[in-house]
């Protein structure tokens, strides 16, 4: 069987601070084929934007990488994005792998246009001239179905919308034809409504393309439209991972459970109050021990659940949990 | 408008000021050269001078619009005339030391930036603090003990006071040669407390900019760490440095009063603390209208600079 | 059992104590070892600046004559503190001999070194001692630590005295540039409209005449100047900057929910104004005041330098280079004076910085 597209392993990424080392990504694998989408679902806090920053070594200070390994598979050549020297990294941001981030507002250069951010993305990896920059950046806005792209090319980032501006952000990362999209919570600072559109977007450029997609997002409802796999992240850990039809018609996880059970229903009256996962997410700092899960568990069980954290077993094919009592739970 | 508040506060100041040019001067003069009560009265009534300041005021403005700043009462030439002696000199000096500035503390910003945090970064950040710290009239009097007391007679010596040795006919190359060589310290006085100041200003922005979100895309993006700093965080912070260069003409101004008190050098700075001192009001009126135009130029340079560094504001 | 556990811990949460805005930043500011040496520095100046006349003078910080106990160094301060019974019996200034002369029971304790800021020590002043050297002699040496003037005065003791007067220019001065800054950016930016309009144009007006020409035309202008009118003549023109900042704060905190509450409580404008805007927009203020110090002992010492500062004998770190300029192959005179501003200067300007670091909220955010 080929490789995968991109392969995390054990990855475990370490922030420095004056309250000590806290790992916000302990210990996570992932991966992802070739035209597929795998979406990483956490609450706020839970570690997945870093997951995300670290595959292309864009963790800001005091943030670190400490192990693992994340091989990346292209045109037969396969690389650790976390070992590579620099400028081979370079090579592949933008390059092979786009990546689009959460706050369009404030994701591009004020002082410089439209149209000069998208050629750039091409001309730091491509040797064209400024005219075959230009122009690509202008196909590239129709491709986002920008309205009025001629005219957006000169435009500067201030006089657009957020969405627009997102759909800017994607046209930069698809600008080299890359084979790995990560887009960290595209949707979360925008109107439902534009939500939609730009999910929709992707979807489009998806299929037409083959692009990967490595979306990450707090939203199950985004998930469930638009992902082949699924992932549950929390507390800097992978709980559960499974393909998005069998996750949703047969989640293990209670977290998974609780988050599915937490939506708010449209369709049923008077359903009673709302359904809430006591407590919050820990913060790294304060981690419980054993089962990072196990204060909030209604299914907690003393002393296993507080004292040994339980592994990623695969339960059924291509479904597995962090949970010792996964299978009892469930049946 | 505010042009007309400015003048008008400096020249009630400055008649009220006691005594007036006649009476330094005749302080200073010989008794036996004294003006007899006539003569005394005439020259009063030249310059105004008998009649409240308002009105001497009203008699100044009404000549300046016509072009005319009026005839020094201490040295008997247009005030014009005078400026125009003295405004070359002071270019020259406050002028290159700008330019020197700007030149200079770019690179050094950028240079600090890049290597933030590293020792060679934090040395050369501890030795700009302790430069812009340092007050220029001792550093003035310091390189005049090092460079004219103690390396006399050597290769290196530097001439403390003036302008220039050689009389007006000596070869013209000789003669920039000895006013550069005059004006080496003072530029330098004028240059570095700014210098400090302006690449410790990039530096800081710089790194606040570099936490940007769209640093982060141009990261994403593949662009290497020079061209993040150089293209991307650079032009941002153009925009307050921009605002900066328009507002540190008046601080060269102040501080050419003092070098070139210090330096003896002859230039608008010098003239003016002179002015002051012989109660010469024409002088001091039309230098101050001069720094007060040039304060205002200067703002209005920053803010036009300012619509043309960023996009985001509209040209009015 | 899992839910009182949680209950338990966020009781435990709530009841730890939320440090204080201030004592927060002062943890902030130890942390840096310069901003802290810096403080030091300046303690210790101030320390120097309210005993300097026991540290150096001629006067008995504490003595008995006939019976009753005199501080005759507050002479040092106000020529009137020096009580006039030591006029009456003709001291004529020189402690050490009359007392013992005049009055063979007294006794003294005298300041660390004896030696005058405005005079030179004369011959056998103090019993053994030669008068003080001038000119070319008058290098550093053990009585004279930093050497003497070209008229023979002691440098040391007119760097100790010149220290108080460095301290009061900076603080008076920035006293009164605070008050008229804050008053002027507050009446602004919380009354706004025409008031604002006022005040920031005149703002603007102080803030175009270039500082040194305007401090020089109003020294200039006041007949005798003395520390004190070149003290209020610096604060009087240093001032918009700060009015600038409050101005901005006091726009900022205006529309706050807290301002409205005490307005909903019927609470008048300058109660508002100052019980509750000012305690928050003081922080930021802080920082250019502090700066704004530097800056005026800076200022200052421009001014002695120049020529144009108090007239002798008073004894400002300026006033020695002054005489500096004509005495250049004494460099001792440009030295000590000159590393004296200098460090002073830097000094303040470090406790300014770290203060901004420490109280600066964006700054706040980031270190998280």
């Amino acid at each position: 069987m080929a490789a995968p597209l991109l392969e995390i392993k054990d990855l475990v990424t370490v922030f420095h601070t004056s309250d000590g080392r806290l790992p916000a990504v302990d210990g996570v694998s992932l991966s992802i084929e070739r035209g597929q989408t795998l979406g990483l679902v956490g609450e706020s806090g839970c570690g997945k934007s870093v997951t995300a920053m670290s595959t292309l070594r864009l963790v800001s200070s005091p943030g670190r990488i400490e192990s693992g390994s994340i091989m990346f598979t292209t045109e037969g050549e396969s690389i650790d994005l976390v070992t590579t020297p620099e400028k081979q990294l370079r090579k592949v941001r933008g390059g092979r792998i786009g990546m689009i981030f959460q706050e369009p507002m404030t994701s591009l250069n004020p002082v410089f246009t439209i149209g000069n951010q998208i050629a750039e993305a091409v001309q730091l990896h491509h040797k064209v001239s400024r005219s075959e920059a230009r122009s690509r950046a202008l196909e590239m806005l129709h491709l986002v179905r920008l309205a009025d792209p001629e005219q957006r090319l000169d435009a500067y980032p201030h006089q657009l919308s957020g969405g627009m501006r997102q759909r800017v952000m994607i046209a930069i990362a698809l600008a080299c034809e890359p084979d790995l999209i990560i887009a960290d919570e595209p949707t979360t600072a925008l109107d439902v409504t534009i939500q939609a559109q730009i999910l929709e977007l992707l979807d489009d450029l998806r299929s037409r393309l083959g692009t990967a997609i490595l979306l990450i997002t707090h939203d199950l409802g985004v998930v469930a439209e638009t992902c082949d796999d699924v992932a549950v992240m929390y507390a800097g850990r992978i709980v559960e991972q499974a393909s998005a039809v069998e996750l949703f018609s047969r989640p293990l996880h209670p977290y998974t459970i609780g988050l599915l059970q937490a939506r708010p229903n449209v369709d049923a009256r008077d359903s009673g109050p709302l359904a809430t996962i006591p407590g919050m997410v820990p913060p790294p700092q304060d981690f419980p021990s054993g089962c990072r899960f196990h204060p909030r568990c209604s299914h907690a069980r003393e002393p296993q659940c507080n004292v040994e954290p339980p592994s990623l077993r695969e339960v059924s094919p291509g479904h597995f949990v962090r949970c010792h009592f996964a299978e009892e739970i469930n049946s | 408008m505010t042009l007309v508040v400015i003048t008008l506060m400096v020249y009630g100041l400055a008649r009220s000021m006691p005594g007036n040019p006649l009476t330094v001067q005749l302080g200073e003069s010989d008794p036996s050269r004294k003006l007899n009560p006539e003569d005394q009265q005439r020259m009063l009534e030249i310059y105004g001078l008998d009649k409240p300041w308002p009105v001497g005021y009203v008699q100044w403005i009404s000549k300046v619009i016509q072009g005319d700043l009026g005839r020094s009462i201490t040295r008997k030439q247009p005030v014009t005339q005078l400026i125009g002696e003295r405004i070359g000199p002071t270019v020259l000096i406050s002028g290159t030391a700008l330019f020197l500035t700007w030149f200079l503390a770019i690179p050094l910003g950028l240079y600090a930036s890049a290597r933030g945090g590293r020792i060679d970064e934090r040395f050369t950040g501890l030795v700009l603090y302790a430069l812009y710290s340092f007050p220029t009239f001792v550093a003035a009097l310091f390189l005049q003990i090092i460079f004219a007391v103690w390396l006399r007679d050597t290769h290196w010596e530097l001439p403390l006071f003036g302008m220039s040795d050689l009389s007006s006919d000596a070869p013209f190359f000789a003669r920039c040669r000895d006013i550069a060589w005059h004006a080496i310290l003072p530029i330098t006085c004028q240059t570095y407390v700014v210098l400090a100041y302006n690449s410790r200003f990039i530096k800081a922005n710089l790194e606040e900019v570099v936490r940007q979100d769209f640093i982060r895309t141009a990261r994403a993006k593949g662009a290497g760490p020079w061209r993040v700093l150089v293209h991307h965080a650079f032009r941002n912070t153009l925009i307050p440095l921009v605002t900066l260069l328009g507002l540190s003409l008046p601080a060269l101004v102040g501080g050419s009063v003092i070098i070139e008190q210090i330096f003896t050098w002859p230039g608008m700075g010098r003239l003016f603390f002179e002015s002051i001192r012989e109660r010469d009001y024409p002088t001091i009126m039309g230098l101050t209208l001069m720094f007060s135009v040039l304060t205002l130029a200067g703002q209005l340079l920053a803010d036009l600079l300012y619509s043309i560094v960023d996009p985001r504001v509209n040209v009015e | 059992m899992n839910q009182e556990k949680m209950r338990v811990s966020e009781e435990i949460e709530a009841a730890k104590p939320s440090r204080g805005f201030w004592s927060d930043a002062w943890q902030r500011y130890r942390r840096r070892p310069i901003g802290m040496l810096a403080l030091g520095f300046v303690l210790f100046l101030t320390i120097v600046a309210i005993f300097a006349p026991a540290i150096a003078g001629t006067k008995p910080v504490v003595c008995s004559y006939k019976g009753t106990l005199y501080f005759p160094c507050l002479g040092y301060f106000n020529r009137s503190w020096e009580s006039p019974i030591f006029t009456k019996d003709k001291f004529r200034g020189t402690y050490p001999k009359n007392l013992k002369q005049k009055d063979p029971e007294s006794w003294a304790v005298w300041p660390l070194v004896f030696q005058d800021p405005y005079r030179r020590v004369r011959e056998n002043e103090w019993p053994g001692r030669r008068e003080n050297p001038s000119r070319d002699e008058g290098h550093p040496n053990r009585l004279n630590l930093f050497g003497t003037d070209q008229y023979g005065v002691d440098i040391f003791a007119k760097m100790v005295h010149g220290t108080t007067i460095a301290l009061l220019v900076g603080f008076v001065s920035m006293g009164l540039a605070g008050s008229i800054g804050v008053l002027v950016g507050a009446l602004g930016g919380y009354f706004g409209g025409w008031v604002d309009m006022i005040t920031s144009r005149l703002t603007e007006i102080v803030m175009c005449i270039p500082t040194l020409v305007l401090i020089l035309a109003l020294i200039a202008v006041v007949e005798k100047p003395t520390i004190w009118k070149t003290m209020a003549i610096i604060g009087a023109t240093g001032w918009t900057g700060i009015a600038r900042l409050t101005r901005a704060e006091f726009l900022r905190l205006r529309q706050t929910e807290f301002v409205m509450a005490a307005r909903a409580t019927g609470a008048g404008s300058l109660r508002i104004m100052f019980r509750h805007i000012l305690p928050n927009a003081l922080a930021p203020v802080l920082v250019p005041i502090t700066f704004g110090i530097a800056s005026a002992i800076l200022v200052e010492g421009s001014l002695s330098f120049l020529g144009f500062g108090p007239p002798p004998p008073t004894a400002s770190w300026g006033s020695v280079l002054n005489s500096a300029r004509s005495n250049l192959q004494l460099w001792w005179l440009v030295v000590f004076p000159g590393a004296g501003i200098f460090l002073t200067v830097l000094a303040y300007n470090l406790v300014g910085e770290g203060l901004q670091e420490a109280t600066d909220p964006r700054l706040r955010e980031a270190k998280k």
